[in-house]
């Protein structure tokens, strides 16, 4: 997958980086992250899910019978980890980047 | 309540391939009814919406042209700027002070051309983005086009504003909005804002230097120029970068294009004149877009068949070695 990831990418994952979740868990948790800004819709949230299975770095982790409804959770693979970790590191030295010249510093 | 709402949301999931349907079309709908509000008895536009783009973007993936659906926003955005551009040309190109108008031709209110307020309403949607109803204005500036269109078609000329767009240059304008309606509401019209501007001034510009006359002939030809060779360098610049994407926009844009093309290809008499030829000439090449995708789209669902069907090929070919290796190998000493 290219990076910089798009914002809705990097939340998914950011959200997935603690803990499996279900779908509508993976809203809450999204719109959460984004502070009440980004609320995903299941059409598109399903569809981010297929892509980012596709590109391999969210896969099925278990599903779960609740009231007798399937619940799939979703799960970071290895390849998702280590993508969220460098575009973290990337934005991280943005961030410092900007912080230090706005101080008026030298970077 | 919640059964009434899940069955129509259920009925939703049309939309999606039968494959995705079976696997998947309980957990969507369960989701849905999961984020409802309270009392909620029909599924709200924007979810009927979003089912229909998932379940096309679903029909895109099995045919592995999830390419064209990322197009979308960058074809749209380039639409968008050109729609913006071309209404300033028109703007200035009627209302201008510098351009002669006969006193004694009717006036809508203190226009000089019933095309105004389309090339208004086409300038203004840009500047909605930042309100988040980008996509709102352009649906609005192509209804006030179409409105515009009907008007130039059925009232007779002796009737109407001097300077009244042809129905060509409308029906451009329409296509090129259409197209539009793809750019990403808020940040994809943000930067067509900011690109345009610049854009614009040179329109204003070169306007002000082609007599009047020859409106907007000159105007669609460069658009058409600029369109096709921006789409050529974005497909050579996505296929570089083993974007998805690839040439997609230049097939997104195909109809646009050659509505643009019509202008140009119409004598000038003719393409004034006749209604028959511009409605004849949009359909057709309506048509052709929608060849020219639905064959990209094929050719892209035999291309991953193949490259699969490779890919298998040699999985079994080196597993066809590794047994032959190990059978003519000396066994182990124990």
């Amino acid at each position: 997958m290219k990076t910089p990831l798009q914002e809705p990418t990097f939340l998914i994952l950011t959200a997935l980086a603690r803990a499996p979740l279900h779908g509508y868990g993976l809203i809450l948790e999204v719109s959460e992250l984004s502070q009440g800004r980004l609320s995903l819709r299941p059409g598109t949230l399903y569809g981010s899910l297929d892509r980012l299975s596709d590109d391999g770095l969210v896969t099925v982790d278990r599903t779960e019978v609740v009231d007798g409804r399937a619940r799939k959770y979703y799960r970071l693979t290895d390849e998702g980890t280590e993508l969220l970790r460098t575009e973290t590191e990337r934005m991280r030295q943005a961030v410092q980047v900007a912080t230090l010249r706005l101080a008026g510093g030298f970077a | 309540m919640t059964d009434l709402l899940r069955e129509r949301y259920t009925r939703l999931l049309r939309w999606y391939p039968v494959a995705d349907r079976a696997d998947r079309g309980a957990e969507i709908v369960d989701t849905y009814v999961d984020l409802a509000a309270t009392g909620q008895r029909r599924p709200r536009p924007a979810d009927a919406v979003d089912l229909m783009a998932g379940g096309l973007r679903q029909r895109l993936r099995a045919h592995s042209a999830l390419g064209l659906a990322d197009a979308l926003p960058v074809a749209g955005s380039l639409a968008l700027m050109m729609t913006t551009v071309l209404a300033a040309v028109w703007l200035i190109n009627t209302e201008s002070p510098g351009v002669w108008h006969d006193p004694a031709s009717p006036m809508l209110g203190p226009f000089h051309s019933i095309g105004t307020p389309t090339w208004v309403a086409w300038l203004l949607a840009p500047l909605a983005a930042p309100l988040g109803l980008g996509r709102w204005a352009v649906a609005a500036a192509i209804t006030v086009t179409a409105a515009v269109a009907v008007a130039v078609s059925v009232v007779p000329w002796f009737e109407m504003t001097a300077l009244h767009p042809p129905l060509f240059l409308l029906v451009a304008q329409i296509g090129l909005g259409l197209a539009a309606l793809a750019a990403d509401n808020r940040r994809g019209l943000l930067d067509t804002a900011v690109v345009i501007a610049p854009a614009a001034v040179a329109a204003a510009l070169a306007a002000m230097v082609v007599p009047e006359h020859q409106i907007g002939r000159e105007a669609l030809s460069v658009a058409a120029l600029i369109l096709v060779t921006a789409v050529v360098v974005l497909g050579v610049f996505f296929t570089a970068r083993r974007d998805r994407r690839g040439w997609w926009p230049a097939a997104l844009l195909v109809w646009p294009v050659l509505l643009l093309g019509m202008g140009l290809s119409l004598s000038s008499t003719y393409s004034f004149a006749s209604r028959k030829a511009v409605v004849v000439w949009a359909v057709a090449s309506l048509l052709a877009a929608v060849a020219v995708l639905t064959l990209a789209v094929r050719r892209q669902a035999w291309r991953a068949r193949r490259r699969a069907e490779a890919r298998i090929l040699h999985f079994h070919r080196v597993a066809e070695q590794a047994a032959a290796e190990a059978k003519t190998s000396p066994p182990l000493a124990k």
